[in-house]
């Protein structure tokens, strides 16, 4: 059904937002890894974390940054339509808000890819 | 209409995934913020050298700023084990199976509550040091 | 124009498994879909099973899947399609089967009993009607143009993973009487819409808004009983 049914904006938006979710979710758990790490000492704690600054993990850090935006800004219009009845503008709300996380999309990933965040 | 009272099974999942998602917003922006954009204000000027693990023990040896990386830490963990459980409730629908999965994702939420509050809680200053230590 | 109709066809009495059959047609862009499946029944395939009965949008009885999106086939024109002369008719998702484009809407109307469809009001009924303001009225008005046709619940990803779910078509019906200012078995029908599987599988997906012949605003209608639901416990 998933296959043959015509996707819209709205199933799109929640398709999405699923796989981001647990996308972020599994992230959780890595990161809180990563903090147990804090215990075993300064040098095991830098390997561990500097291990995310290799090209491959930064490309990889962008992708959290999307799937992290896409789930915030969705969110937020779930919430709007939730509560602030914006139910017949939801196609125009979720274009437009993709429109402007687009952009700060693209600004986050080149500084996290140009190393400028670290 | 006329409302007195109503049924009990769902509302505050659904509701709280609301309330938790919108503080998420602004605690992970604040989380980002500080983590990646701003020095420890201990670490002083620009030539600061310290290694990511300096900077982790500075940040997280403030107890304000602890306090706010736990909260960050509760929320986030119920805000994803919430969301699994309303997935879960989409696909699995016999009861049992439905109350095996609720509880296998509290013990996973536990799980990671536990870790990341041992993990976080005993840091201060002293770890500086013993860092250090740890490492020759 | 010549348009060719691919039809999901399955007699689970004869076909271990559905399989498309191809018709080609002349037709109008005017025509309807309806109007298309009716010459090949009348004119090429006999054996081909479909529901309808008003023709005019209004007994709700041939919502189906064409070109992958739910609709009336009395209600939808072939030029509505974007200038395509291909079409795919299939049965509405979620539902079983009972022959071709005729599915077994029995789940569908047990749950729409569940949230008691009908006008509740225990106080004697006055001399003349039961008057309502305008106002009022008006904030069930899109509701009560529902038709039943189910395009809704079966457009709904909630619904195909989850058939113990209520479905967009009883939650709209739960709204049009609890928002009914005449109506007084609010509690009653909250109790059943507060469930697991009542409001709280509707994940604003838009799939029913997207569908509904009468474009009612049933997400909006949803999300006003999940809202109204929270309340009535904080
Ligand atoms: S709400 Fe619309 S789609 Fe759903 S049953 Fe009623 S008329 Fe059909
Ligand atoms: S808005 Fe809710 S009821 Fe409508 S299709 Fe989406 S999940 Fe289903
Ligand atoms: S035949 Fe009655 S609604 Fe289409």
């Amino acid at each position: 059904m998933f296959l043959r049914y015509k996707w819209e904006t709205g199933m799109l938006a929640w398709a999405m937002h699923r796989l981001t979710g647990v996308a972020v979710t599994f992230y959780l758990f890595l990161h809180v890894y990563t903090m147990t790490k804090l215990h075993d000492g300064e040098a095991a704690y830098n390997t561990a974390v500097s291990a995310f600054s290799q090209p491959m993990w930064k490309a990889a850090e962008a992708l959290l940054f999307g799937a992290v935006l896409y789930h915030a800004v969705n969110g937020v219009r779930i919430v709007l339509v939730d509560f602030f009845g914006a139910a017949r503008q939801q196609r125009r709300l979720f274009w437009g808000m993709m429109g402007a996380s687009a952009a700060a999309f693209v600004l986050g990933s080149w500084l996290i890819i140009s190393h400028a965040v670290h | 209409m006329a409302v007195r009272a109503t049924g009990n099974a769902g509302h505050w999942s659904w509701y709280f995934q609301r309330v938790t998602g919108i503080a998420l917003v602004l605690t992970l922006a604040a989380h980002f913020a500080v983590n990646h954009f701003m020095r420890p204000p201990e670490a002083g000027g620009a030539d600061w050298a310290g290694s990511l693990y300096h900077a982790a023990v500075l940040r997280l040896s403030n107890p304000l700023y602890k306090g706010f990386e736990l909260t960050f830490l509760m929320l986030a963990t119920y805000h994803a084990c919430n969301g699994l459980w309303a997935i879960g409730r989409d696909v699995v629908t016999r009861p049992l199976a439905r109350t095996a999965l609720f509880m296998l994702i509290v013990l996973a939420g536990f799980a990671l509550a536990v870790v990341g509050w041992t993990a976080i809680l005993p840091i201060d200053q002293d770890w500086l040091a013993r860092g250090a230590a740890a490492t020759q | 124009m010549e348009v060719s109709f691919e039809i999901l066809r399955f007699d689970p009495s004869r076909d271990s498994s559905p399989r498309y059959q191809t018709y080609r047609v002349e037709a109008e862009p005017n025509s309807r879909i309806l109007d298309v499946l009716n010459t090949i029944k009348w004119e090429q395939d006999g054996t081909l099973t479909y529901r309808r009965s008003c023709a005019h949008g209004v007994c709700g009885s041939d919502a189906v899947v064409i070109n992958g999106k739910n609709g009336l086939a009395c209600q939808q024109l072939l030029k509505n399609y974007g200038g395509r002369t291909r079409f795919r008719i299939e049965p509405l998702p979620a539902f079983r089967v009972i022959k071709d484009l005729v599915v077994d809407m029995e789940p569908f109307f047990r749950h729409y009993e569940r949230i008691k469809p009908y006008f509740v009001n225990e106080k004697p009924p006055p001399e003349t009607e039961r008057l309502q303001d305008p106002v009022d009225r008006e904030a069930i008005d899109d509701a009560t143009k529902c038709i039943l046709c189910g395009a809704c619940t079966g457009s709904c990803p909630s619904f195909w993973s989850n058939q113990q779910y209520l479905g967009p078509a009883a939650l709209l019906k739960a709204f049009r009487f609890v928002f009914d200012t005449r109506d007084t078995a609010t509690d009653e029908r909250l109790k059943v819409v507060n469930d697991q599987d009542g409001l709280w599988r509707c994940h604003t997906i838009f799939n029913c808004n997207a569908c509904c012949p009468k474009e009612i605003d049933i997400t909006d209608a949803i999300s006003r009983l999940k809202v109204l639901a929270v309340q009535t416990r904080l």
